[in-house]
């Protein structure tokens, strides 16, 4: 297996879609595709889902346990577990709904195993580079009034119960649909409607400050 | 298409959320739209989570290190260099991925303390009595009995009546 002889595929912008349009459907089609290459040993395929999949699931990851080296370390977990499972793969869900069920559980593991020892502290922490929003070079001021957003964002998210928190990520940033979730974090539809409604509560609460927001 | 105004039905504004997610149909979201114009309740809602979800919106993003493919592929080489079985032991412990040994320990430990509360609590079984054997204690019983009262009749009327007696001596 070559990296550089991988095809370039271009990095999707956003997360791949779940909605109804034919560009979505295709995509998911796709990916089950190349995953069935895989299966009949087709490298090359895996470095196409590689590309494809690696942005969404390392960021989930990194929001899920708030540390880059742990959700770099996660990630390649992940992908691992692809390529071992090649052999007895089975198009019976979207690929990324297995996807995203490998990759949550490896968080839920991780986040149970380092609860005690892990604390607040990666939270404060700055924790490597961030891609910035800004489009032009931001002042002191502006830089450190983002930062000190994005690190209560942060810990909002981080401070949620780690099954809520799975949720919130796969349903805002995975644009997954209930029913995608309620697969990946293996429990029922009406659990994750109540996990997403608990969550947002308590992130409407907890960020309202930001803009005024109005608390239910 | 009209709709029950979803923070009045006494459920989770279910269809709010959807609606803000982008993910309701194209009629359940004309006829939310014509409730929201109505309803406060409801349009403060969608107003809070839209606000919610345009700054979660912003979260910063983490930029991937340069050498993650590299990383990952000198594992994937790795791993197809090591024996066969291990190769089979990686692939089947693949397969039960979401499977975690960990929580087993404490169900394990927790069915022996039911399992040990359970066989202290339970009644002994009650074991009929050998009939034959309690006759033979009682028939003991009552001859050690019997002998003991025998013995102190004969205390009582030995010094009288025993040989050698003063009684005896003066006849």
């Amino acid at each position: 297996m070559e990296p550089a002889n991988l095809p370039a595929i271009t990095q999707p912008s956003g997360p791949v879609g779940v909605h109804s349009d034919m560009n979505a459907v295709a995509a998911l089609e796709h990916d089950v595709e190349l995953m069935l290459r895989v299966r009949d040993g087709d490298s090359t395929s895996f470095g196409c889902l590689l590309e494809r999949h690696r942005g969404s699931v390392i960021q989930f990851l990194y929001r899920m346990v708030q540390d880059r080296a742990v959700a770099e370390e996660l990630g390649q977990e992940v992908f691992l577990r692809v390529y071992r499972s090649r052999a007895t793969y089975e198009p019976t869900a979207k690929f990324t709904t297995w996807l995203f069920r490998i990759a949550t559980h490896l968080a839920l593991n991780w986040i149970r195993d380092n609860k005690t020892a892990r604390g607040q502290e990666s939270l404060d922490r700055a924790d490597g580079p961030a891609k910035s929003v800004f489009d032009r070079q931001p002042t002191i001021e502006q830089q450190l009034v983002f930062e000190s957003k994005m690190q209560e964002i942060r810990r909002a998210i981080g401070m949620l119960p780690a099954n809520q928190r799975a949720a919130v990520l796969m349903h805002k940033y995975q644009e997954m649909d209930y029913s995608q979730i309620a697969s990946a974090l293996n429990c029922s539809e009406s659990a994750v409607k109540s996990l997403l409604f608990r969550a947002y509560e308590r992130l409407r609460s907890r960020l309202a400050h930001f803009s005024g927001m109005a608390v239910r | 298409m009209s709709i029950q105004c979803p923070s009045q039905n006494g459920k989770e504004p279910d269809v709010l959320l959807r609606y803000c997610a982008g993910q309701t149909t194209a009629a359940e979201a004309v006829a939310l739209r014509v409730h929201l114009g109505d309803c406060r309740a409801c349009r403060e809602w969608v107003d809070a989570q839209q606000n919610l979800w345009s700054e979660l919106e912003a979260c910063d993003e983490l930029e991937i290190s340069p050498d993650f493919n590299r990383r990952l592929y000198q594992r994937l080489e790795a791993e197809n260099s090591e024996p066969a079985a291990l190769q089979w032991a990686r692939m089947f412990t693949a397969r039960w991925t979401p499977f975690s040994w960990k929580p087993v320990i404490p169900v394990a430990a927790a069915c022996v303390m039911l399992i040990a509360v359970l066989w202290m609590r339970e009644p002994r079984a009650f074991v009929q009595p050998d009939e034959n054997k309690i006759r033979v204690e009682n028939v003991d019983l009552d001859q050690v009995e019997r002998t003991l009262e025998d013995l102190d009749m004969l205390k009582q009327l030995g010094p009288r009546v025993g040989p050698g007696s003063s009684s005896s001596r003066s006849m």
